[in-house]
């Protein structure tokens, strides 16, 4: 694969990460604080 | 005197806020801590502890804690318990406040102190900020503060919290309240009738004694302005002229900046795409990053102009009429006026719409409105509404100030009130049968909206807007790139671009799952590019948008905006992919579809939690699919039958 691919497979990768972990902190902070919305701030 | 108050020995001084409805304890609570917490022109604004705090010039440490509203202690809503389970000691989280401050509404001052004398025998040192002495003085109404100490046998201060009046004199009276005794109990704090005409007579004694009010040959500004907003025939107009200029007003003021917005995204991405050599990453940054995020960051003058309307009406005291005008229409479905202002909360979010229904003492009442507030179209449908409106639907002038756009999108905030409506009465008169009980609800004077306080909304939520645009819809953006863009499908070397790409699309992964779901959407005239974004904005509304982005992004050979690209989509026979028909039942799935985690996560708390939260939040979102993927296929199949598309 071209360099470039690369690059940009290491970026979603990262996207992926970032989705999977958003996904797991926001969970625990349910159950902790309650659910919240990141849109209004509530 | 009783028992006397002790400072804590070390730590910082704990003040709890109390006070009844609508007098500003949140307002006063922001001033003095220099926090942002969300206030209004109604009751039942703040439905949960908040908490802030200060320094004292001496570096001493003040935590405050703002609670909801309460016109006793006898607590009858949920709202209500959480203040006095504070009060009490009992709330498991935090111990007992060392000061209670009491804040009174200086223009119901005698309404004010029933709460006032109950506090003060709850055996804690107790400070009243005597707030709005500015409307109060506008009235005619003088106070006399230092006979109303003496009544009371409480530190009184002035203020006037809006304007940051009183303050220095307020924390200092907090400080030195830690110290004093707690105030003597006049009464049995109890709620039995002959306490409660004792302290009624008490409290009209200590009126007549220290305030006089000049006697006023008109009504208010506010009684004028009530004759017509709450007129039978005159109120309802109004109310429905307002949300058609704040609809069409949303769409058209915010043209000019959305477009300016449009075409430097364009640019930026089309300046980029010069820069970073052919091949993926520059597919990944063009047609992911910048069609994906670039379409949702077009609507930030949109979201920004939503919630400085709302807020006008939030703080201008509308809200509380909208309630009033609507509770012969809500007793009709089997709720009553109460339950509307959380549904019009949730214009803005259904999350604190939600949390709105705890002013709601009926668990029955409560309950259905939590299941229906979803239903009211919240920012988050706004892009999706704004891209289809704006592609579909001609700016035809219908009526003076009012055209065909703003017409529509007001129909789908109406189209969700009507429904929400209909499906509380389903509920009311199946699942949760009851009495309808009568509404008790205060109306509040108007009020000059506060800029900066509409400022500071504003800018908040633009903040939040491009944070979520900056990190989930991004991520969401790349990663949906990669499946429209991988695995890779051989194409004829002389093939044109635009057929090279749509192949290449066709065969992805995303393109694959998105025809292996086709037959479920394709009874609503949808093709799988709208199938697979209506499945990724399950993650959150706007990523319908963004995922079309990226689609036409990847799919698309030129760099054209969102909306020109849906209009210019054709199918394999010629003929328009998306049509106005279309476009509208798509709409019409959005009005009804629950597609927000936040919302069920919200639902299940609220609903009781557990299993029985569960299983109200999996009602609400199988009966919002339903009613959803229903209107949609009956607006497609009563179109067509019509000749419409």
């Amino acid at each position: 694969m071209r360099a470039d691919t690369w690059a940009a497979l290491g970026i979603v990768l990262a996207a992926v990460a970032y989705l999977v972990r958003r996904a797991v902190v926001r969970s625990r902070a349910a159950k902790a604080t309650g659910p919240g919305c990141d849109r209004c701030g509530h | 005197m009783g028992t006397p108050g002790s400072a804590p020995a070390s730590g910082a001084l704990r003040v709890a806020i109390i006070g009844n409805p609508n007098t500003g304890k949140t307002t006063l609570f922001n001033a003095l801590t220099g926090l942002r917490q969300r206030v209004g022109n109604f009751a039942g604004v703040t439905v949960e502890r908040v908490e802030g705090g200060f320094q004292m010039p001496d570096g001493r440490r003040i935590t405050v804690v703002d609670l909801p509203g309460a016109y006793s202690l006898a607590a009858t809503s949920p709202d209500e318990r959480i203040a006095l389970d504070v009060l009490r000691g009992h709330d498991g989280r935090e111990p007992r406040p060392d000061v209670v401050l009491v804040v009174v509404d200086a223009t119901h001052l005698g309404r004010n102190l029933f709460l006032a004398s109950q506090v003060c025998e709850l055996g804690l040192p107790v400070v009243v900020a005597l707030n709005q002495v500015d409307a109060a003085a506008a009235r005619g109404i003088t106070v006399d503060v230092p006979a109303l100490i003496h009544e009371l046998g409480v530190p009184i201060v002035p203020t006037v919290a809006s304007r940051g009046e009183g303050l220095d004199p307020l924390r200092r009276a907090l400080v030195a309240a830690a110290t004093l005794p707690a105030p003597t109990p006049r009464f049995a704090l109890d709620e039995s009738a002959e306490t409660t005409a004792a302290r009624y007579g008490w409290i009209t004694d200590v009126i007549a004694r220290t305030v006089r009010q000049r006697a006023s040959a008109s009504g208010s500004a506010s009684d004028r302005i009530d004759a017509i907003a709450l007129h039978r025939l005159g109120g309802p107009i109004l109310f429905l002229v307002v949300m058609a200029l704040v609809f069409q007003a949303v769409f058209s003021w915010a043209t000019p900046v959305q477009d300016a917005i449009e075409s430097g995204v364009l640019g930026v991405g089309h300046a980029i795409g010069q820069l970073v050599p052919e091949g993926d990453l520059r597919s990944l940054v063009v047609d992911g990053v910048f069609a994906g995020v670039g379409s949702v960051l077009v609507f930030l003058p949109q979201i920004a102009l939503l919630f400085a309307f709302i807020s006008v009406l939030e703080q201008s005291g509308y809200m509380a009429r909208a309630a009033f005008l609507m509770d012969r229409l809500m007793r009709r479905v089997g709720l009553n006026g109460k339950s509307f202002i959380p549904m019009l909360s949730g214009y803005a979010c259904a999350v604190p719409g939600i949390m709105a229904t705890r002013t709601i003492e009926d668990p029955k009442d409560r309950l259905a409105t939590i299941l229906v507030v979803p239903l009211m179209s919240c920012s988050a449908r706004l892009p999706v509404y704004t891209l289809l409106i704006g592609a579909f639907v001609p700016a035809m002038p219908l009526l003076p100030g009012l055209d065909l756009q703003g017409a529509t999108m007001l129909a789908m905030y109406l189209l969700g009130t009507v429904a929400a409506l209909g499906v509380a009465a389903l509920f009311r008169r199946t699942l949760l049968r009851g009495p309808v009980r009568p509404m008790i609800l205060e109306l509040p004077p108007y009020r000059w909206p506060s800029p900066r306080s509409i400022a500071i909304i504003v800018w908040q939520r633009s903040v939040l807007f491009l944070r979520r645009a900056g990190t989930v819809i991004l991520a969401l953006s790349i990663v949906l790139w990669a499946l429209a863009t991988f695995p890779r499908t051989p194409v004829a070397p002389d093939a044109p671009p635009a057929v090279a790409q749509e192949t290449q699309l066709a065969n992805s992964a995303l393109g694959r799952f998105g025809r292996a779901i086709e037959p479920a959407v394709a009874p609503l005239g949808y093709d799988w590019k709208i199938g697979v974004s209506i499945l990724a904005s399950f993650a959150a509304r706007e990523v319908f948008v963004s995922t079309m982005g990226t689609i036409y992004g990847v799919g698309d050979a030129g760099e054209s905006a969102l909306a020109d690209a849906l209009r210019a989509e054709r199918r394999p026979d010629g003929t328009a992919a998306y049509t106005p028909l279309i476009a509208v039942s798509l709409m019409v799935f959005y009005v009804f579809a629950l597609m927000c985690m936040s919302t069920i996560a919200v639902t299940v708390r609220e609903a009781g939690g557990g299993r029985i939260g569960w299983r109200w939040a999996a009602i609400q979102f199988a009966y919002m699919l339903a009613l959803a993927y229903g209107a949609a296929w009956l607006v497609l199949v009563v179109g067509r039958a019509m000749g419409l598309g």
